[in-house]
């Protein structure tokens, strides 16, 4: 396959000891980045890119590749430790790593599986963008508002099963997200919606300090309640050995790392979608699937399924820039931004034009992917240390942390505003059982899925046939339609047949 | 004694402070002639990697390695409110404060501040426009029609014409045009994208019929034939690629423009010597042979340096143009 | 200290939210337009319907719950904690707030002995200045500190 020679010339365009060196640093420091919470890839990626300017373009952009694909592993770490996503993809991660380290007492399994997850995913998403990176580029393309439309109703539907046991107050969280996500400038027609006159609100409220707020400071305020329970030393060794997964567990993550692999990749083609919806979609997906231990209680499953999905998206998205010139998300307007710093235009001449260049970017991910995996592995005993620091020691520590990264996503105090009011708010949703995952979710999805409906009206002049006349998208509604309906029919069905049942014993 | 020594040590802390503040006093005081501060603040109110960003740090580098300024720049990414709390902020500096904060400031950031918020460039010392934009409607494979005289005869006949494009300035333009052409908002549409890129998108995914888009963004594009220039939003023709008809060429029309301006302003309270002194600096940059090969050039922008005073009657005027066209007092 | 007070107004907050949402939207911001379909204010003010209805339900589900809520006076300490350095930052900076947050916190609260409290500030000094501040560039800022110097 030509393609397949175009990637092996370029291994031999990154496999120098100064790009491989390149690529070692930038998975480093990437690592470092993305475990800070506030500082997601976007923020990352921006404050690492001058630190690239020092070397060649090739070396750059590999060192660059190494930085963007190691913060999606870093996020994960302090999401499993500290139940405070490092960044919007690592939210989903939080909920199975967390009570796998806490209260499963298996940290290090729990780094493990977002590693080997997070690799898999990531190699998927690599083959993928090598072998089909143009073509997928282009499918992408034809998704538009209406089909978009189909597609983020399928992925609220997933919202259903972050529910829990009370879908009224599920159903009341879900719309206060997507109230809180309407404040602010409404791009569609030019004008603020809910600013209440007031001018920090115009921009609307910052999706990270709102996180880390939600989970992560809220998280901290319950803390205080465990200062007093003895710290158990972690009985899990805590070596490398120690934290390897067994064969069974194993095999249990292959098979959503795969799926959430493939469907990953996908997600990060399609404009406007990135990592962060990524790991939601594959979460859901796995809801769907039998996982041997329940989702949300730390089971292996449920790591596998967002960290496979948000790495193979941080993939996918590469393919639309690249083949395309194309940046799917911020953090991509940034890479963007990067590579024509030195002269290389992404976009459909690039891979005609500059093949060594856009090659060796390939090769080299494949690179920083398994250099990451090994240096992530390799700091797994070191990061479960943190485990055992005693709790009254991390409140402080991470309120500091919490504090800081919520700065740093706004440059303002505005910014640390939201952390806490959304912490206080968080903390008396948990207390009044509301689930706050439904939340977040609807936060992310919901402004994508009104912009993207009403793009659509405004093309079909406000009549619903666009979406039932064009073929992806008929075909993506007609899947979300079932989605909806299936459960009524069934539950249906079954009582049916209960009934049946009473009829006949009677 | 204890107390004794409690005591000269107070002493001596509040004679130094006061020292200290008396040397921070008059370093920057009101002596008739401005030398800049060692460190100078400069905002940006977009995130970094953007447009305005890409466009403040090319000019503190410029300014430092030909020499022009030795302070030190400090670029603060402020985006609170979209923008509007780091303005208004700026706007509101006194004292030395207001003598060495910088603020970079373009036409898309005026039009939503008039718009959202009480802040006018009365508030500001405009400092210099840098550089201008201008805008052009491409068409792509999927698009029906084969110019843009076809398209406006098309909305004028009922059929619906679709223009994807980015927020702010090109939406002020599209507005100008359709007025110019005589259609109405509800034939010839308009979409607003996050960003050109996203409109871009669309129009190769045929969502769009055209798109609109100043000449940086859509270069790439154009080279590889997936976007072609149908026409300019300009008094004048582009040379090379850019080359299509301006709106007086199709038809029976005056042409439009709503230029791009990119601009550096200054707090209110900036003294006069200040102003003079950096936008004889700015101009400098202007002039320097990096800003044309590594700016201009590379993002296809117009040089057009207009100074302290030219900028501030340009930048009023079009104030001025904006509200009126959209009722603002 | 108990409470099932707060099960009851969280849903009644919920509702009347809902309503200045879905009112705001339906006049202020326009609902449908013959040709372009939905207005800003048609997505959140259906929105917010469906939570006034589902907070109403809610609400009603909260007068049959009997828990009640426990809330520990500590978790408001933490609370405060975070309202403390928030307001501090604005007048003695960031840095300083944070460094006397840690020592105050693990000083009073905590009732720790000096020795872990250098520790604890080591580790935070070093994410804080090290990592956010010198390395990623951010500023922090300064209080009063900025208009005097």
């Amino acid at each position: 396959m030509e393609n397949f020679e175009l990637l092996l010339r370029g291994f031999s365009v990154s496999l120098t000891p100064a790009n491989i060196g390149a690529a070692f640093l930038g998975a480093i420091l990437g690592l470092i980045v993305g475990a800070m919470p506030g500082i997601g890839s976007l923020a990352g990626v921006a404050l690492l890119l001058p630190l690239t300017y020092k070397f060649n373009p090739t070396t750059a952009i590999i060192m660059l590749g190494a930085l963007y694909y190691s913060n999606m592993y870093g996020g994960s770490f302090s999401a499993i430790l500290l139940n405070i996503p490092g960044d919007s993809p690592a939210v989903m991660t939080a909920l199975d790593g967390y009570p796998m380290a806490k209260k499963r007492k298996r940290p290090g399994q729990a780094l493990f599986t977002a590693n080997m997850a997070s690799f898999i995913g990531g190699t998927i998403g690599i083959i993928i963008l090598t072998f089909a990176g143009p073509a997928l580029a282009n499918f992408g393309l034809k998704f538009g508002p209406s089909e978009m439309t189909a597609v983020l109703l399928i992925a609220m539907t997933s919202i259903s099963w972050l529910v829990g046991e009370n879908p009224i107050k599920g159903v009341v969280i879900t719309m206060l997200g997507i109230l809180l996500a309407s404040m602010g400038m409404d791009t569609l027609s030019g004008s603020p919606r809910y600013d209440f006159g007031n001018m920090y609100l115009l921009g609307g409220i910052p999706f990270t300090p709102f996180v880390i707020g939600t989970v992560g400071f809220s998280q901290v305020i319950s803390l205080i309640n465990e200062r007093d329970v003895k710290t158990e030393k972690i009985d899990a060794k805590l070596s490398i050995k120690g934290s390897i997964l067994t064969k069974r567990e194993f095999k249990r993550l292959l098979p959503p790392a795969i799926r959430s692999g493939l469907l990953g990749t996908f997600v990060g083609v399609l404009p406007g979608a990135g990592a962060t919806t990524g790991s939601f979609m594959g979460y859901a997906v796995q809801k769907r699937f039998k996982s041997e231990e329940e989702l949300g209680t730390g089971a292996v499953e449920g790591i596998a399924a967002c960290e496979a999905a948000n790495n193979a998206a941080a993939a996918g998205a590469f393919a639309p820039l690249l083949a395309l010139g194309i940046p799917g998300s911020g953090t991509g307007a940034v890479l963007l931004g990067g590579l024509m710093m030195w002269g290389l235009n992404p976009g459909p001449l690039l891979f005609q034009n500059e093949p060594d260049f856009a090659w060796g970017l390939i090769s080299s991910l494949f690179l920083s992917n398994i250099l990451t995996l090994i240096v992530a592995i390799g700091i797994i005993p070191f990061l479960t240390k943190i485990l055992s620091v005693p709790t009254k020691y991390m409140i402080p520590i991470i309120t500091v942390v919490c504090v800081v990264g919520s700065y740093s996503t706004t440059y303002s105090m505005y910014g640390v505003l939201v952390m806490l009011l959304s912490g206080i708010f968080g903390y008396f949703m948990q207390k009044n059982d509301y689930p706050t995952a439904p939340m977040l979710l609807s936060f992310v999805l919901s402004p994508l899925l009104e912009s993207n409906m009403r793009k659509a009206f405004i093309i079909s002049g406000g009549s619903l046939s666009i979406f039932f006349t064009r073929p992806i998208t008929l075909v993506l509604m007609l899947i979300f339609l079932f989605f909806i309906t299936f459960p009524i029919i069934r539950g249906a069905v079954s009582k049916a047949k209960n009934y049946k049942q009473r009829s006949r014993m009677a | 004694m204890k107390i004794k020594k409690q005591l000269a040590v107070l002493l001596t802390g509040v004679l130094a402070l006061s020292t200290l503040l008396a040397g921070c006093q008059g370093k920057g005081g009101s002596s008739k002639s401005y030398a800049p501060a060692s460190s100078i603040d400069w905002m940006v109110t977009s995130s970094p990697g953007g447009g305005s960003d890409i466009f403040t740090r090319m000019i503190t580098d410029i300014m430092k390695t030909e020499g022009i300024v030795d302070s030190t720049f400090v670029v603060t990414n402020k985006t609170d409110g979209g923008g509007e709390v780091g303005r208004n902020e700026v706007a509101n500096l006194k004292g030395d404060k207001a003598s060495n904060t910088l603020l970079t400031f373009n036409s898309g950031d005026l039009m939503p501040m008039v718009l959202n918020t009480k802040n006018r460039s009365k508030n500001f010392k405009i400092l210099a426009v840098m550089a201008l934009d201008k805008q052009l409607i491409f068409k792509t494979e999927h698009t029906k029609q084969a110019d843009f005289a076809e398209a406006i005869q098309a909305a004028k006949n009922g059929e619906t014409i679709v223009i994807g494009g980015s927020k702010g300035d090109d939406v002020a333009t599209y507005e100008a045009m359709i007025k110019e052409i005589g259609v109405t908002s509800d034939n010839m549409k308009y979409i607003t994208y996050d960003s050109t890129s996203d409109a871009i998108t669309a129009g190769l995914g045929g969502h769009v019929d055209f798109v609109i888009s100043k000449p940086a963004v859509a270069s790439e594009y154009v080279e590889a034939g997936s976007l072609i220039p149908v026409l300019a939003l300009a008094t004048e023709r582009y040379s090379g690629k850019f080359d299509a008809p301006t709106l007086s060429e199709i038809g029976d029309y005056e042409n439009v423009e709503v230029p791009v301006w990119r601009g550096v302003v200054g707090p209110a309270n900036m003294s006069d010597e200040a102003v003079a002194f950096w936008s004889e600096a700015l101009k400098k940059v202007s002039e320097s042979e990096r800003w044309k090969t590594e700016y201009i050039d590379k993002y296809k922008l117009v040089p057009e340096f207009k100074g302290a005073a030219e900028a501030t009657e340009y930048i009023t005027a079009y104030e001025k143009a904006y509200m009126e066209a959209n009722g603002i007092q | 200290m108990t409470s099932s007070i707060t099960k009851r107004i969280l849903p009644l907050i919920f509702v009347v939210m809902g309503l200045i949402f879905a009112v705001l939207g339906f006049t202020q911001f326009g609902f449908w337009s013959d040709a372009n379909g939905p207005m800003p204010g048609f997505f959140p003010s259906i929105m917010a319907i469906v939570m006034v209805l589902s907070g109403i339900a809610s609400f009603i589900q909260s007068l049959k719950d009997t828990e009640a809520v426990e809330y520990k006076p500590d978790e408001f300490l933490v609370i405060a904690g975070g309202i403390g350095i928030f307001v501090a930052t604005f007048i003695i900076g960031l840095v300083p707030t944070i460094f006397l947050y840690v020592i105050l916190w693990l000083k009073l609260v905590e009732k720790s002995s000096w020795k872990p409290i250098l520790i604890v500030l080591a580790i935070v000094a070093f994410i804080t200045i090290g990592v956010f501040g010198m390395w990623l560039g951010i500023q922090f800022p300064m209080g009063i500190f900025e208009n005097i110097l």
